[in-house]
């Protein structure tokens, strides 16, 4: 016995309704990763907590973290805040701070870090945005001579960066 | 005079000096001495500003050997070394010898007398003043024991970013071996260089330009009352010295030339100590210390100390975790 037309039709309107829903509670951002890297499975990078997280052959990372933005501060105070836990607790050497803006108008700071690990040189940088709902913070950051030759296009990916 | 009167002589005198002896002139601090040298007699002129003149009784050595044992700089190599050593066999890291001070031996060879040799100090330490200051005047010894003249030890601790480290370390070595310094240490995350007094600021300079400072201490500690008080007492024990050895020629019984001997090794140790106590000030003097930490944090009180804002994705940032993929 063949199933009713009414139910068919129900069944497309609930379908319908799952995803208008579920569009609204996806990543409020959007980020192109350059063609040497590869992204990887976001749920998995979900438990570790980032929304994306993409790799290359040689090891160089670039991620997107969201953070709610429940404390309200100025993209100075969360930009300063990044930065000492970074230089002053983990002993980076800051190599640069830019001003940047989002694919999407907002500003942002880009931020430049060095730290050694086990005798090799490492590049990590960071993009901050404030929103009024979220803090974007997009990393990269990789062994110096493999992350340095991709600088550029990390750098452009973490400036296109869209953001809601 | 008999044999018999000489002896009483002989043992009166040894009786005084070590009654002197254990009133505590050779070890007490410089205030404490002057008082008891007062009590017995003694002066101490050069407490008053006049150039190499010592509390000592009649007979007194001349000036130039009393000065001889305050300012013998040829000691630096094996003292410096052994410190420095004692320093690195705490360090887990790779530690690499320490180089020896250039110039140091010959300069040594060639002051010749002890005034020459401390007016060589001094000028090393000085900065020269500016132009129609002070025209003429020149820094000497006694200026150096004048009251309230200071010698200052400089010392000053970097905590440079972990970055670059072995290149930041080589290049530290070259700014050591041009400012006319040297490398006293170096491990892995530690490198301790020693520069001329004259040049430390532009050694400081130099090396903080070489990478991002984390955090920085300079320190200026004026020795000079330590250093005068030390010499003082030296002094005084070297003239007891002569005395002892003078009344242990004589000693014609064994008892007697027992005692003087005894008292002699003490004074002979207590000696040996406050010249040791004297080169390390003259070479923390004349070279200042510079230590560049390629670390974070490097003591356990700063991490105490170190305020944390209440927000855990902080704690999440950094290389470790973001090139932790699975």
């Amino acid at each position: 016995m063949s199933r009713p037309p009414a139910m068919s039709l129900l069944s497309r309107v609930f379908l319908c309704w799952v995803a208008l829903t579920t569009a609204g509670c996806g990543a409020p951002f959007e980020m192109s990763v350059p063609d040497t890297f590869v992204r990887l499975d976001d749920d998995a990078q979900e438990r570790d907590g980032y929304e994306m997280r993409s790799v290359t052959n040689d090891g160089v990372v670039l991620a997107m973290q969201v953070i709610e933005h429940k404390v309200e501060g100025s993209l100075a105070f969360w930009t300063e805040a990044v930065t000492r836990r970074i230089r002053d607790a983990q002993g980076y050497a800051l190599l640069g701070t830019q001003e940047v803006h989002a694919a999407t108008g907002q500003p942002g700071n880009l931020v430049r870090f060095g730290r050694d690990i086990r005798g090799a040189a490492y590049r990590y940088t960071v993009a901050i945005y404030v929103t009024a709902d979220h803090i974007f913070i997009a990393e990269a950051g990789g062994r110096e001579d493999a992350y340095v030759p991709l600088e550029g296009s990390i750098e452009a990916a973490l400036v296109a960066v869209e953001l809601e | 005079m008999t044999n018999t009167t000489r002896t009483r002589t002989v043992l009166r005198g040894a009786l005084a000096l070590l009654a002197l002896l254990a009133s505590g002139c050779g070890s007490a601090s410089a205030g404490a001495w002057r008082e008891t040298t007062s009590t017995h007699g003694l002066r101490d002129d050069a407490d008053e500003g006049e150039e190499g003149v010592d509390v000592v009784g009649p007979g007194d050595a001349p000036r130039a050997e009393h000065m001889e044992v305050s300012y013998s700089i040829d000691r630096f190599e094996a003292q410096s070394a052994s410190e420095e050593q004692r320093s690195a066999a705490s360090d887990r890291g790779r530690t690499a010898a320490p180089e020896p001070p250039p110039d140091w031996g010959a300069a040594s060879e060639r002051a010749t007398t002890p005034i020459e040799r401390i007016d060589r100090l001094i000028a090393q330490v000085t900065p020269a003043p500016a132009t129609g200051e002070r025209a003429g005047s020149t820094d000497t010894a006694s200026d150096a024991l004048a009251p309230g003249r200071q010698l200052l030890i400089y010392t000053a601790v970097l905590n440079l970013a972990v970055h670059h480290v072995e290149d930041q370390q080589n290049a530290l070595v070259a700014i050591a071996r041009a400012h006319g310094g040297f490398m006293a240490r170096r491990s892995g995350s530690e490198v301790v260089i020693r520069v001329p007094a004259m040049r430390f600021e532009e050694a400081l300079a130099a090396t903080e330009a070489l990478g991002d400072i984390l955090g920085r201490t300079v320190d200026a500690q004026d020795v000079g009352e330590e250093f005068r008080d030390t010499q003082i007492r030296l002094r005084n024990l070297e003239a007891m010295r002569q005395r002892l050895e003078e009344l242990l020629r004589l000693a014609d019984n064994i008892e007697a030339a027992l005692a003087v001997e005894q008292q002699l090794e003490r004074v002979t140790t207590e000696i040996e100590l406050l010249r040791g106590r004297l080169r390390s000030l003259e070479d923390r003097i004349a070279y200042s210390t510079i230590t560049v930490h390629f670390r974070p944090r490097p003591t356990a009180q700063e991490r105490v100390d170190e305020f944390q804002l209440p927000f855990r994705w902080l704690h999440r940032l950094g290389l470790p975790r973001l090139m932790e993929v699975r």
